[in-house]
């Protein structure tokens, strides 16, 4: 019996880590969304994995394309939508922060080149232990969010 | 199951299908609920105003009437609630493509940011997300005039990021204009296109 616990034990062990390194954190789902005409900004939004043992601090995202980009979140007020930005962004050990349409997102300033539909852009991650996470982010019209499916 | 009455089964039986019966009656009368859609009580006539539309053309309160409006409040320089919500707006717009014209309602964008939003420029804007959706400006004046109205609250705040730049607060919600011109009904954020549409079908059904 205590070998088949061991067994089962082990096979769960390495489904999670498949004899890879520690997980490391990780940027998903990323995507910018084009600008409308006139709009002359954008954003852009993606998902922060962390599956490490501690908190990760999110302080920076940079990316050769735009001029600048910053963390902002919108909440909403009394109906009113707010747009502020955050000196940083943590994610809890073995959790995730979600930057979605209607909450938080990446602000995109001054794009450097025209970016439609299916351009992809490289976004770099900048954490406050100074280690970055790249992402390619596919530039989509983003006529979908996660709450309508 | 022996020491009752020889009748007792049949009839709790006729009693449990009655009552399963007015059950199921009272539920196909109940009227469908809303989910999202807060319908004033009595509709309130919007008061005179005088904008322009993306074309340069006046934009009043006459161009309300005869149809239903879904109207919002944003600005061009706005880059996560604004598109999302027309995106949204337009997916109501086609999830209502099968009722008769006069039934389909016309989404208008009003500026928020009349200094950066010119008619050409919500021209472009607008019909990005649907070729059918109206922007409107006019002077800070006259949109104070229809938003107040509305209740509906605006503020500029600096952006960081930019120079000179800076990003409006404002509300958020949709709002149904009947076609007599008068609001009939406000939707709160999020937006969810299906449930935009479900519940203005029902309002529409409500007033025929």
């Amino acid at each position: 019996m205590r070998l088949v616990i061991v067994a089962v034990v082990t096979a769960l062990l390495s489904a999670c880590s498949p004899g890879a390194p520690p997980a490391s954190p990780s940027v998903s789902d990323s995507w910018i969304r084009e600008a409308p005409p006139g709009a002359g900004m954008t954003a852009g939004y993606m998902t922060v994995v962390n599956p490490t043992d501690r908190e990760i601090e999110i302080v920076g995202v940079r990316s050769e394309d735009f001029g600048s980009i910053e963390l902002h979140i919108t909440t909403t007020e009394d109906g009113v939508a707010k747009m502020r930005a955050q000196d940083s962004v943590t994610v809890p050990p073995g959790g995730m922060v979600v930057f979605e349409p209607g909450g938080r997102h990446l602000m995109m300033f001054d794009p450097v080149r025209p970016l439609g539909e299916g351009d992809t852009v490289m976004m770099t991650v900048v954490l406050a232990d100074g280690s970055e996470i790249t992402a390619e982010s596919k530039i989509a019209r983003g006529a979908h969010t996660h709450h309508e499916h | 199951m022996s020491r009752l009455p020889r009748f007792a089964l049949p009839a709790l039986v006729a009693v449990l299908a009655a009552v399963l019966g007015a059950v199921v009656a009272l539920q196909g009368n109940r009227p469908e609920p809303l989910r999202k859609a807060l319908v004033l009580d009595s509709p309130r006539p919007l008061p005179v105003f005088s904008l322009t539309d993306h074309d340069g053309a006046s934009f009043d309160r006459a161009r309300l009437e005869g149809h239903w409006t879904l109207m919002f409040f944003g600005f061009t320089h706005c880059p996560d609630v604004c598109p999302t919500t027309l995106f949204t707006l337009a997916r109501v717009a086609e999830q209502l493509g099968n009722l008769p014209d006069q039934d389909r309602p016309e989404v208008v964008m009003v500026s928020v940011d009349p200094n950066r939003d010119t008619p050409e420029i919500l021209a472009s804007y607008v019909a990005y997300f649907h070729p059918g959706f109206v922007g409107v400006t006019g002077d800070m004046p006259r949109i104070l005039g229809l938003t107040q109205a509305m209740g509906v609250a605006f503020a500029y705040t600096p952006v960081e990021g930019s120079e000179g730049g800076y990003a409006v607060d404002h509300t958020a919600s949709i709002f149904l204009v009947d076609p007599t011109g008068r609001l009939a009904a406000i939707f709160g954020s999020p937006h969810v296109a299906d449930d935009i549409a479900h519940d203005y079908r029902l309002i529409l059904e409500s007033r025929q």
